[in-house]
């Protein structure tokens, strides 16, 4: 723009001191062809001088009109750039979450003035949406904190029952407190199934009770995966392995270590062996096992069973989504709860989780990332 | 022989069904609701062994108990096995596991506990 005017300006400038130069020349000439009497020639000169002049008349307006035209622009330019810029920043500003900031009307144009009053109006409006907001999330964590304050404090007399329920009923049913028949056998080791699920649901709720309101820290230290982790899970289940004639295949190397929180991790393990078992075919297999790259660790548990559909792995980690299916003509459902924490908690982690279905059963996979003892949680 | 068992805990029915496996098994049960009445019942009965709760009418009663039980010359010896509501997932400030100094006992079982699990560390412990 600045240099467009100044070209008009030299232009305009040359052309002026070329005309007033030309003009005096030709006045001196006129004159001595009128002192000659020569009035051809002098009537030549101010012919050519005359069309020379109005020409350049034409070429100085066109020069000022172009000049005028530039600033004009020039000025229109500024005018407008200038609310645009601080429109721009104010747009900027407001993105961040700043909600004081009002723009200035720009009395010289109307319709900026417009703009500024309806961005304004805009800005004051999401300012009341956005205390609203964080006023009705305010009151929900508030209810959320009592709902799973209570969920904790129910959870935890319903085990105080449920310990006592367990205890006289496997006793019962194992004949310890006398020989049972066959039938009445039958019937204990039915209730005992639904105590049993029943403790987990409940385990479940007062660990999500935990989890949801961020009281499970993670404390990470360097153990034996095998040793310590995945054989007390597998020894934990193996009487529910025996009951369906399952298999358990265990090729997690010996003393292979890894940098995670035991206690969470022994959790993960129960949970996804425990449904590897409910879920699993009778006489089926489950494999555990683990692939290692330089950054990682992947853990895989294999159960073979009927392939979950994609709509329920879409929906396997969800809170509170159960998955219900036949297995050996019985129906097993879960409690909503166990795949959500394993995967919370291997998020916690760092890792990802994930499910995998096959031809013959599923795969559950995760991974613990490679860190050291005193690495923050992500 | 028959062993003497003390069982201590405030929920009363699990002290029951605790009790009514222990004497069909042989064992002589002696019990307690409470923390400081389970650490009298100690000096006096002399069990053999005793089965304690943590949380009772505060949450480390039983574990305040477990110390005053093996700092005490009368009961030092006697094998506690811990039986907690308290899971250990849970990833409390201090892992409620077996320590000379933090938790002085012989092993920490889970409720709900099975019976074949408690008979076996009662014999655990009865054997040392």
């Amino acid at each position: 723009m600045l240099s467009f005017f100044l070209i008009i300006v030299v232009l305009g400038g040359l052309s002026a001191v070329f005309e007033y130069s030309s003009i005096k020349r030709n006045v001196i000439a006129h004159a001595q062809y009128r002192a000659q009497n020569n009035l051809k020639a002098a009537n030549a000169v101010y012919d050519g001088d005359l069309i020379r002049t109005t020409m350049l008349n034409y070429v100085g307006i066109l020069g000022v009109s172009a000049l005028f035209a530039a600033a004009l622009a020039f000025l229109l330019a500024g005018a407008i750039a200038k609310p645009l810029t601080r429109f721009a920043a104010a747009t900027g500003t407001l993105a961040g979450g700043d909600f004081t900031h009002r723009l200035e009307s720009a009395a010289s144009i109307r319709e900026l003035t417009t703009l500024a009053d309806a961005f304004n109006n805009m800005t004051d409006k999401l300012y009341e949406r956005e205390v609203s907001l964080r006023n009705k999330n305010e009151q929900l964590a508030i209810i959320n904190g009592r709902y799973l304050d209570l969920i904790g404090i129910v959870s935890h007399e319903i085990k105080g029952i449920l310990a006592s329920m367990i205890l006289n009923t496997a006793s019962v049913r194992d004949g310890m407190l006398g020989t049972i028949s066959p039938q009445q056998k039958n019937a204990l080791d039915s209730v005992l199934r639904n105590l049993e699920y029943f403790d987990t649901t409940v385990r479940n709720f007062f660990n999500l009770s935990r989890v949801e309101k961020n009281d499970v820290a993670l404390s990470r230290s360097v153990v034996s995966l095998r040793e310590e982790i995945v054989d007390v899970s597998v020894d934990a289940y193996l009487r529910q392995a025996t009951e369906k004639e399952m298999a358990i295949d265990n090729r997690i190397p010996p003393s292979y270590c890894v940098c995670v929180d035991p206690s969470l991790m022994q959790m993960v393990f129960n949970n996804i062996i425990g449904n590897a078992i409910k879920y699993g075919f009778l006489r089926g297999a489950i494999v555990i096992s683990l692939v290692e790259t330089e950054s990682e660790t992947t853990i895989e548990i294999f159960n073979t069973g009927r392939p979950l559909t994609p709509q329920q792995v879409s929906g396997l980690f969800k809170r509170f989504s159960r998955v219900e299916t036949k297995v050996d003509g019985k129906i097993v459902r879960g409690t909503g709860l166990g795949l959500f924490l394993s995967r919370e908690t291997i998020e916690r982690h760092g890792g990802v989780m994930r499910c995998e279905p096959r031809e013959n059963g599923n795969a559950f996979m995760f991974t613990i990332p490679k860190v050291t003892a005193d690495a923050p949680s992500p | 022989m028959t062993h003497k068992i003390l069982v201590v805990d405030d929920d009363a029915d699990f002290t029951e069904a605790t009790s009514t496996l222990l004497r069909a098994k042989g064992f002589s049960v002696v019990t307690a609701s409470s923390g400081e009445e389970g650490y009298s019942k100690a000096r006096l009965e002399k069990p053999h062994a005793i089965l304690l709760d943590v949380m009772m009418s505060h949450a480390s009663e039983g574990i305040d108990i477990a110390r005053r039980l093996a700092e005490d010359p009368a009961t030092k010896l006697i094998p506690v096995i811990m039986v907690t509501g308290i899971q250990k997932s849970l990833n409390l400030p201090a892992a409620v596991e077996p320590d000379t100094l933090w938790l002085p006992v012989r092993i920490v079982l889970e409720k709900p506990v099975r019976p074949e699990e408690l008979l076996r560390a009662l014999k655990d412990a009865l054997k040392t």
